[in-house]
């Protein structure tokens, strides 16, 4: 039996606009600490390899120092091979990052990284086969290819390969396309055995086989992905394959819709950050639509805010017109405006009512006297 | 703010006073200046304002001199809903007391009490319309800040809107503050809103930066890649092209030795051409040798036959040519003799003619002769004679004066007359004269003479001075008398005019002769004229003696000239008869001459025809000796079947070879070594550029650019947030500015209109019912209209402005008035106003008066004698 981890998508070098300093800083942080975890899996779980399906970096122009970490860290765990495969993000090419001076002079002996589709021996009558990018735009199914003239002799064969599978595309235009009815052809003829890819950052089981999956992202680095941070503990034999998802991620993004009209809407968004645990690793992003008034505003606003300084960060949809702020009949009345104040309230307040960019300017010079009138008493 | 009651005591230099004042209407207080009326407004001031412990100098000012207690002040005064009693001593017996009676009763004191009473003042009066009611003595000609506060706020009750607090100005300083974060005082955004755009265009652009040159260094990946299977279809095409090119190569081989085996053949065939086209040849000159024999024959007896014709003409041409000749002898024996009688008879008229011409010239040459003769006597004469017309008028002229000498001298001389009584000699001035008897002899006395009868007498007689002088004239003009005879040679005046008359005649005779010789020489001159007579008498005697006797000379020059004409005409025609018989004689000649050439010629062609017919025929023996025709003949066969042979293996083997298409082949295996060059080269070049491209990789692969552009773009995104964020504020507290400050300008103009209507109502008062005035947002009058002119409030006279910055006051004061207002106090204003204006301010003040509290500070009690109702107070002096 062989045991080993599949993993994929680890994107190191990956920044994300919406994290402001320090939070990006641990974003970074953890994306290679994640490897450490995954190094520690193995080694707690058996395994004697890691492969990786693809986009280790976000891109193969990333910074020396990510580089130099990820591979230190895998170092700290070396008695687990992790076989590194080239993807879309850091093809093959000529300025492939797996060939930089930086990659070859740091790697440590335990890193291989998948150059062909020569088949790798790493147990008695185990090959890893990879099916790695040689370009960012290959004009055909890298993984067909690979797995194309291999015999069916008993030798167990895990292939890693990485991309869209036909089933799964959107485009189906797309040249390099994982076809999975092939692949499956393959499975079934006993020529191959498991297939870990990569490129989609939630777990996934593709097709009926079981032994097609891609693992997802050890770490999330979107709100549209479904099921990140696990990685596949695999236990495959010649009769039997068992995969198992193990959660490694220590960050999290949510996002979440709110339809506000009053103060109890307003309650429900605080109560649903409130509840947000290990904030500061979760980034999150609401939508906010509907209809408040200033005091309701402010008191959101002031909310949002404290919960913003908590949070890993805080995204909050910038379309304007989603939520209208106008002011209540007697939220100025509070104020008492009289005299030529009175009268300007009004002019601000008609044409807040209205439409378009002026009333959008009328309701913000709204909020701002409410706010000065308040500032005041 | 009503003040209902004033104490103060030791206060500067008033010891104790106490007035009390009606809530409406005008109370003035008189007093000089020493008793302090101005203390009483100061008291107030210095009790509303300064705690009882304050040593500030305005509290220093007011303590009493050389007294020992401190100032005191009380008032009772009403607030908005309050009225109290207030209290303080300072200096010594430091103390503050407040008594509120209304709306509740309490007591303070102490600090208590006045931080009470400044509560009670904020609540409820209007600081800066307490400041602007009152006119200060000697700075009453500012106009009073009246904008605002409570004539704001009673205008526009006034005006039917809701009235404006202060809590509405505030607001309005803070909508401005607002504003001024974003805006500059021009409306221009504020250089951080422009540092920060700038800052997103600066990101914006690095995001550009780094995207082109990730662009770059993927293009380069790209290419690198392409380049490689490039490299990979070049290496293909290399291995396949080389299999071409072997085989293309033995097929090349191979028609190279087929090309060698042609080349000889045509060797061959060569050879044999050659030797059939030299037995052609010996062929033809064989036969052509047979036909020249012939040809060389026929020529002979054709030419033999020429000569022969040829005989008879000859003949006949030689007898034509004799026959010119002879009558050519004849004909210049004719022309002979006419040629000699033409000579004669030319010779003949030149003779008669040269008689004529003799006899012509001889006359004029004697002609010409007689004339030089006259003038040369006529010369000789002129040479003699030199009396011209001038010097016989000078003759004439001294002859006339001496005439007139002497008779001017015989009158007034003494004259000797001696009387010869006998004959006698007597001695005359030294002179022996012989008298006979009864002769006299004169003697004019000029100087002196004597008249002496040898050893007889001698009689001297002296003339007289003035006798002496008329002798000396006349000695003088007989001298110049004689002297001009002497130079025309002449005795006396009639010598004078014949001699003058001969010289005349004698020039007359020169000119003739000089005309009549210049007509007869013309262009010749004597001597010449001499000579052609001289040659032409030769010529006729040398002719005479030479002629031939016969025939006979002509009778005269026209005869002569009519033969010499005939003769001419007759030697003329037979001159011309002699030249036709030339030219005749000439072309038989010629004619002669062509036919004996071309009879000497047909003779020499006949001889060549012969030497060839000679030459040929030896020629064709020698040649048939060495080869008979017919073995000639049969060599030609032989040799022309031997190459027909050669030709036709030459055919085929170029058949063969074309066969091959040995053109293609090599232009193939050329081409196909051409492109293997060509591949080698490409691949090389690729190989150089794939190299190139890893470098620059390998170098730009480390920069980390794909975080950088994440970085970018994270700036970009946060900047533009930000930007927006402050853009939009911006916006809206602009929006805010200008919508407030639109309503605050339209609320000013809207109770602008009361305040100006009472301020014109109390004007008009003082000045006239024309009276209009211009009020500006801050309430103060810009403009004064007065009978039509206007006038800005600047430029007009000191008076005015004091009257009105008065009248202004008491519109604002009587206005506020329902709303609490403040009392007007004006501490001696007025100055400035000339007594009538006074009257009618008096008037102004009363009307004034009518709604609210004024109270004027006078030491100068005429000043308000015109204000009709007041209560007036005189302080004690």
């Amino acid at each position: 039996m062989t045991r080993f981890l599949h993993t994929a998508d680890w994107q190191l070098g990956m920044t994300r606009h919406f994290l402001e300093g320090e939070a990006q800083a641990r974003f970074t942080a953890a994306r290679i600490e994640v490897i450490g975890a995954i190094g520690q899996l193995a080694v707690e779980e058996g395994c004697s390899f890691v492969v990786v399906g693809g986009d280790v970096f976000e891109s193969n122009q990333v910074e020396r120092q990510v580089i130099v970490r990820a591979l230190d860290t895998m170092k700290a765990t070396s008695s687990v091979t992790f076989c590194l495969l080239p993807g879309n993000h850091d093809p093959l090419d000529a300025a492939s990052v797996f060939r930089s001076k930086t990659f070859l002079e740091n790697r440590p002996p335990n890193v291989v990284v998948l150059e062909d589709s020569a088949p790798a021996t790493v147990a008695p009558g185990v090959d890893i086969v990879g099916a790695p990018w040689p370009t960012k735009r290959p004009l055909n199914d890298l993984v067909t290819l690979a797995v194309a003239n291999l015999p069916c002799d008993g030798t167990q064969r895990i292939v890693v390969g990485h991309g869209a599978v036909d089933t799964m595309s959107p485009d189906p235009t797309n040249p390099s396309l994982i076809s999975v009815s092939d692949i499956e052809a393959a499975i079934s003829a006993g020529r191959i055995h498991y297939v870990a890819l990569g490129d989609r950052h939630s777990t996934t089981d593709v097709g009926s086989t079981g032994r097609l999956w891609y693992s997802g992202a050890p770490e999330p680095t979107d709100y549209d992905e479904s099921d990140p941070g696990n990685v596949l503990l695999v236990d495959l034999s010649e009769e039997a394959i068992s995969v198992v998802p193990h959660r490694v991620a220590t960050w999290r993004f949510l996002r979440e819709s709110f339809d506000l009209t009053n103060r109890a809407d307003c309650e429900q968004v605080r109560s649903f950050l409130e509840a947000i645990p290990d904030k500061h690793r979760t980034i999150v992003k609401l939508s906010l639509v509907g209809q408040l008034s200033l005091g309701d505003m402010t008191w959101l606003e002031a909310q949002l805010e404290h919960a913003a300084d908590l949070l890993g960060a805080l995204e909050t949809w910038e379309r304007r017109s989603d939520l209208v702020v106008l002011p209540d009949d007697d939220e100025f009345d509070g104020f008492g405006l009289t005299g030529f104040a009175a009268g300007a309230l009004d002019d601000l307040r008609k044409t807040g009512e209205g439409s378009g960019d002026d009333a959008l300017v009328a309701r913000d010079a709204l909020g701002l006297l409410y706010r000065l009138l308040a500032g005041a008493s | 703010m009503r003040i209902l009651r004033l104490k103060i005591c030791n206060f500067r230099g008033v010891g104790e006073c106490e007035v009390t004042f009606p809530t409406e209407g005008v109370t003035i207080i008189e007093g000089p200046n020493e008793v302090g009326k101005t203390s009483l407004s100061e008291a107030i001031d210095l009790l509303l304002a300064e705690r009882d412990d304050s040593t500030k100098r305005s509290v220093r000012a007011v303590k009493p001199v050389g007294k020992d207690v401190g100032a005191e002040v009380e008032v009772e005064m009403t607030s908005g809903p309050y009225r109290f009693i207030y209290r303080k001593c300072w200096h010594r017996q430091k103390a503050t007391e407040l008594q509120i009676l209304e709306p509740q009763k309490s007591q303070l004191t102490g600090r208590e009490a006045h931080d009470r009473v400044r509560a009670i003042l904020d609540e409820t009066l209007d600081s800066g319309l307490w400041e602007a009611l009152r006119i200060r003595q000697g700075t009453q000609l500012e106009q009073a800040v009246l904008a605002g506060g409570s004539l704001g706020r009673a205008l526009d009750l006034a005006a039917g809107g809701d009235a404006a607090g202060e809590r509405e100005d505030d607001l309005w300083l803070r909508i401005t503050a607002e504003r001024d974060q974003y805006w500059t005082a021009t409306g221009q955004e504020k250089s951080d809103r422009t540092a920060l755009k700038a800052n997103v265009a600066g990101a914006a652009a690095r995001v550009t930066e780094v995207e082109q040159a990730l662009r770059e260094l993927e293009g380069d990946a790209d290419e690198v890649d392409r380049l490689q299977r490039a490299a990979k279809e070049l290496f293909e095409k290399q291995e396949e092209l080389k299999g071409l090119e072997e085989g293309l190569g033995a097929q090349f081989a191979s028609i190279e030795h087929q090309r060698n085996d042609v080349e000889r053949l045509k060797g061959v065939n060569d050879t044999a051409q050659a030797h059939r086209d030299r037995v052609q040849e010996i062929s033809k000159s064989r036969t052509d040798l047979v036909a020249r024999v012939a040809a060389a024959a026929k020529a002979v007896l054709e030419h033999d036959s020429k000569v022969e014709a040829a005989v008879p003409a000859l003949a006949a041409a030689e007898a034509r040519l004799k026959g010119a000749k002879d009558a050519i002898g004849s004909g210049k024996e004719q022309v002979g003799a006419a040629d000699a009688a033409d000579r004669l008879a030319t010779g003949d008229e030149s003779y008669r003619r040269h008689e004529i011409e003799l006899a012509q010239l001889s006359e004029r040459l004697e002609r010409v002769e007689e004339a030089v003769r006259r003038r040369t006597d006529a010369e000789g004469d002129l040479e003699t004679n030199k009396v011209d017309d001038e010097l016989v008028r000078r003759i004439q002229e001294a002859y006339v004066e001496a005439a007139r000498a002497e008779a001017a001298a015989s009158a007034g001389a003494s004259n000797i007359h001696t009387h010869a009584l006998m004959d006698l000699t007597v001695r005359v001035g030294g002179k022996s004269v012989a008298l006979a008897a009864g002769k006299q002899h004169d003697l004019v006395v000029t100087d002196s003479a004597e008249v002496e009868v040898p050893n007889v007498v001698r009689v001297v007689v002296t003339a007289g001075a003035e006798a002496k002088s008329t002798a000396k004239r006349v000695m003088a003009a007989q001298a110049e008398f004689k002297a001009a005879c002497d130079e025309a040679g002449v005795e006396d005046v009639a010598g004078a005019q014949v001699a003058a008359e001969a010289r005349k005649e004698a020039l007359r005779v020169v000119a003739l002769a000089d005309k009549t010789i210049k007509q007869d020489l013309r262009d010749l001159t004597t001597d010449a004229l001499d000579q052609k007579v001289k040659s032409l008498e030769t010529r006729i005697t040398t002719y005479e003696t030479e002629r031939p006797s016969e025939p006979p000379l002509p009778a005269d020059f026209d005869e002569a000239k009519r033969i010499a004409a005939k003769c001419d005409g007759k030697l003329q025609v037979l001159r011309e008869a002699l030249g036709r018989l030339e030219m005749d004689e000439s072309a038989a000649s010629d004619s002669l001459q062509d036919l004996r050439l071309d009879d000497a010629g047909t003779k020499a062609t006949l001889d060549q025809a012969r030497a060839l017919e000679e030459r040929e025929t030896q020629a064709l023996a020698a040649a048939r000796k060495e080869a008979s025709d017919d073995e000639i003949a049969d060599q030609l066969t032989k040799a022309e079947a031997a190459l027909q042979q050669c030709k036709e293996e030459l055919r085929k083997a170029e058949v063969g070879l074309e066969a091959e298409d040995p053109g293609s082949v090599e232009v193939r295996l050329n081409n196909a070594r051409d492109v293997l060059k060509r591949i080698a080269d490409n691949l090389h070049d690729h190989d150089n550029k794939v190299r190139e491209l890893r470098t620059k990789l390998a170098v730009k692969g480390d920069e980390g650019l794909a975080q950088q552009l994440d970085v970018a773009k994270t700036d970009v995104g946060q900047l533009s947030l930000r930007r927006d964020r402050i853009e939009a504020r911006a916006v809206a507290a602009k929006v805010l500015y200008d919508t407030f400050a639109a309503r605050r300008a339209e609320a000013h103009r809207r109770y602008v209109a009361p305040f100006r209507e009472r301020i014109e109502g109390l004007g008009r008062i003082v000045f006239n019912p024309s009276l209009e005035v211009d009020l500006d947002d801050e309430l103060r009058i810009s403009r004064r209209t007065l009978d039509g002119v206007t006038l800005d409030f600047a430029d007009l006279s000191t008076g005015a402005k004091e009257q009105l910055g008065m009248i202004s006051r008491l519109a604002c004061a009587s206005i506020v008035s329902a709303d609490g207002g403040a009392p007007v106090i004006f501490d001696d204003a007025l100055g400035w106003s000339d007594p009538r204006k006074l009257d009618s301010m008096g008037a102004v003040i009363r009307t004034a008066g009518q709604s609210c509290q004024i109270i004027i500070l006078t030491c100068t009690p005429g000043r308000y004698a015109g204000v009709g109702k007041a209560e007036v107070i005189k302080l004690p002096a």
